[in-house]
């Protein structure tokens, strides 16, 4: 398992689990988020991060 | 690397994906290689003792003699998206030096170029990628602990780091943040109609409590990384002075035995004494024992003289009426000749006898009797000089000990010793009130999230107060869906380190007993031999096979390419192990940098492993203070 096929193999367990459990949860803003999360995986302020999430749902909802 | 270390002048390594072979003997750079590139990430390395190196004495010698005032290094790192980062840090005596680094052609500020780098390669970390066979110690944590309750924090916490782990729980942390965010809103919301603000103020209290409460958390954390920060480097002490350490722990155990020896000793000394006192005894039964003899003696004559004076009466009974006293029978001439001579025999004997009856005197004598004291004190004497002898071979066997532990910090290690214990302790405790006061937190946020509900159900359903319901349930549902994955995830992950650090075992080890490793929670190994049985102790050599075998796994499934450098990694190897580890080496990283000498590997065993080479190269020998990085040549 390696650099990519290390995150795919997340996102499939994130999304097996969103099937499962949470299928009001949209796959495309669970596949959005993630990839926002990796590109801030080394941030250490989390702030921005926070605020780019909570916009992104706020427009999703809008949506 | 420019003026570093031994490298004189600008020297630089170009280097590709594959196996790289650096020869260099003892003291030509290797490990140097190694703290260059420690350098330009951390700004600092340790030395074998584990103290940081002053940069002052990095400068090259020659460059410094000519002047130079300053050193370098600079690394080009590729990441998978083809992204290149170039980071150089310069140290300069005037302190003028610094960190400059680019990532993908634009220069980044000091705090961007550090955070850059750090992701790249944190220090924690750095111990699976910057292999130094001769530091084992800093695997034995991983290696040897079976709980995860002392399993260094750090250390799982690095581990995890590689495989990715992170980003799922950052995300849980952003989602519960925003979440948080979204409740805020809602409950300020429900304020405004006045409905709901008593639940609304109770929300806000419960709020600053869990503030509180996280300030204290953190307070209790760092206290927790403190004595942990006493752990490690009193372990670092106690590693490396084991063989002190050992000699220590045998001097105090051959303290405890001199200590009970004098104890016994002087319990035997008061036995002795006491027995002593009672020798006069046996001494005046020893005395007399020669006048009772002879006392035994004469009684025994005087009863015979008494059985003959008997004898005597009647033979002159029987003499005077000329016939026998006690069956009235005539004596004839010869009989009466031979009663007048046993008369005269006994009469002869009782003037030998004198009459004296010496039963009386035996009597008092035998009241003397031997009590037994002067054996029991001879033993206990003995017993003395045997505890002598034993003590004088106790102090030689300790002044021997103590000349072999020399020069070595035997109190620094007694004092990491209490401390190691003491820290552990402290952190079995601080754990404990985090677990508490992560307990309390939770509660309040239950509470809180309840009452936020309670404001939530309550509250009119107007389209401002619907939509952030809606998303205050969206974030909640990630938070939580990101939460379950992780739990599966690293199970799985975990699981899969431990498959792919077995496999690699399993290719290593020339043992075969030895059917696999298995993996704790605290990414800490077992070697598992036949009916699941676990392996208790392990050499050195095999210490370095698991170990490599653990890397091996994490470079399997780190989420990010990075290359493996190793400086000596077959010191501890016997050739068999040695063969199977450079037959491994070129599916252990994408890039795999060993630096060997002469001893560790020899022309047959590379010979083995020639088409996987990409390139040889030697650290050759200018001076004593200089060396060059060249193109190997086989017996050059």
């Amino acid at each position: 398992m390696r650099g990519s096929s290390a995150s795919e193999k997340m996102l499939e367990a994130l999304m097996a689990v969103r099937a499962d459990k949470f299928p009001s949860v949209p796959e495309d803003l669970l596949v959005r988020v993630f990839e926002l999360e990796q590109e801030a995986q080394y941030e250490t302020e989390r702030g921005p991060t926070q605020a780019m999430l909570r916009d992104l749902i706020v427009d999703w909802g809008d949506d | 690397m420019e003026d570093f270390g031994i490298f004189y002048g600008s020297q630089a390594l170009d280097l590709d994906a594959g196996l790289y072979v650096v020869h260099g003997e003892n003291g030509r750079g290797k490990t140097t290689i190694i703290n260059a590139i420690k350098w330009v990430f951390f700004g600092r390395f340790e030395d074998r003792q584990g103290r940081t190196v002053d940069p002052k004495g990095i400068l090259n010698r020659d460059a410094k003699r000519e002047g130079s005032t300053k050193f370098s290094v600079g690394l080009t790192l590729t990441d998978d998206d083809g992204v290149k980062t170039i980071a150089r840090r310069t140290w300069e005596a005037s302190g003028d030096g610094g960190l400059y680094v680019e990532r993908d052609g634009k220069p980044l500020n000091q705090a961007e170029a550090e955070i850059t780098l750090q992701n790249y390669l944190e220090k924690n970390v750095a111990r699976f990628f910057l292999f130094d066979g001769e530091q084992l110690r800093e695997y034995e944590e991983l290696l040897f602990e079976e709980d995860e309750a002392t399993q260094s924090e750090a250390v799982r916490r690095s581990i995890e780091q590689i495989l990715g782990l992170p980003v799922l729980e950052q995300a849980i942390t952003d989602f519960r943040a925003v979440d948080k965010d979204f409740e805020g809103k809602i409950t300020k919301l429900a304020r405004r109609t006045g409905k709901t603000e008593k639940l609304s103020r109770m929300v806000e209290q419960l709020e600053t409590e869990v503030a509180e409460a996280r300030k204290d958390l953190k307070g209790l954390e760092g206290l927790r990384d403190a004595e942990q920060e006493k752990v490690d480097q009193a372990a670092t002490v106690l590693q490396e002075n084991e063989a002190a350490q050992e000699l220590v722990n045998q001097m105090e155990a051959l303290q405890v035995q001199l200590e009970t020896l004098t104890s016994q000793r002087e319990e035997r000394v008061a036995d002795r004494k006491r027995e002593l006192a009672d020798t006069w005894e046996d001494a005046l039964a020893i005395a007399v024992a020669p006048r009772r003899e002879a006392l035994e003696a004469e009684v025994e004559a005087h009863e015979v003289a008494a059985r003959a004076a008997y004898d005597a009466e009647q033979i002159e009974r029987s003499l005077a009426k000329i016939a026998c006293d006690l069956c009235g029978q005539d004596l004839g001439d010869e009989v009466v000749a031979r009663l007048r001579a046993r008369l005269d025999q006994i009469e002869l004997g009782e003037a030998e006898d004198g009459g004296h009856d010496p039963r009386q005197e035996l009597a008092a004598l035998l009241r003397i009797t031997r009590s037994g004291a002067i054996s029991r004190a001879i033993a206990f004497d003995e017993r003395i000089s045997e505890a002598n002898t034993k003590r004088v071979g106790l102090e030689q066997d300790m002044e021997k000990i103590r000349d072999e532990i020399g020069r070595a910090p035997t109190d620094d290690i007694r004092v990491a010793g209490d401390q190691h214990a003491k820290s552990l302790e402290q952190i079995g405790a601080i754990k404990k009130q985090i677990e508490d006061a992560e307990a309390a937190i939770n509660e309040k946020e239950r509470k809180r999230r309840d009452l936020v509900q309670e404001i939530s159900s309550n509250s009119d359903d107007d389209g401002e107060m619907k939509a952030l319901k809606e998303r205050d349930k969206l974030a909640a549902d990630l938070a939580d869906l990101f939460a379950e994955a992780r739990a599966g995830f690293r199970d799985n992950l975990r699981g899969q380190v431990e498959r792919d650090a077995s496999d690699i075992f399993l290719r290593l080890t020339t043992d075969p007993n030895h059917l696999g490793l298995r993996i704790n929670t605290g990414y800490g190994l077992e070697t598992i031999g036949p009916n699941d049985e676990v392996f208790p102790t392990r050499s050195a050599g095999q210490e370095q096979i698991v170990a490599l075998s653990l890397i091996g796994a994490l470079n399997r499934n780190a989420t990010r390419q990075a290359p493996v450098m190793m400086d000596t990694p077959f010191g501890r190897l016997d050739k068999r192990h040695r063969a199977k580890v450079l037959a491994f080496l070129g599916e252990m990283a994408d890039q795999v940098f060993l630096l060997v000498h002469s001893a560790e590997v020899d022309e047959a065993d590379l010979k083995a492993i020639a088409p996987h080479i990409k390139e040889e190269l030697s650290l050759k020998r200018i001076d004593s203070f200089r060396t060059e990085i060249r193109r190997f040549e086989a017996n050059g």
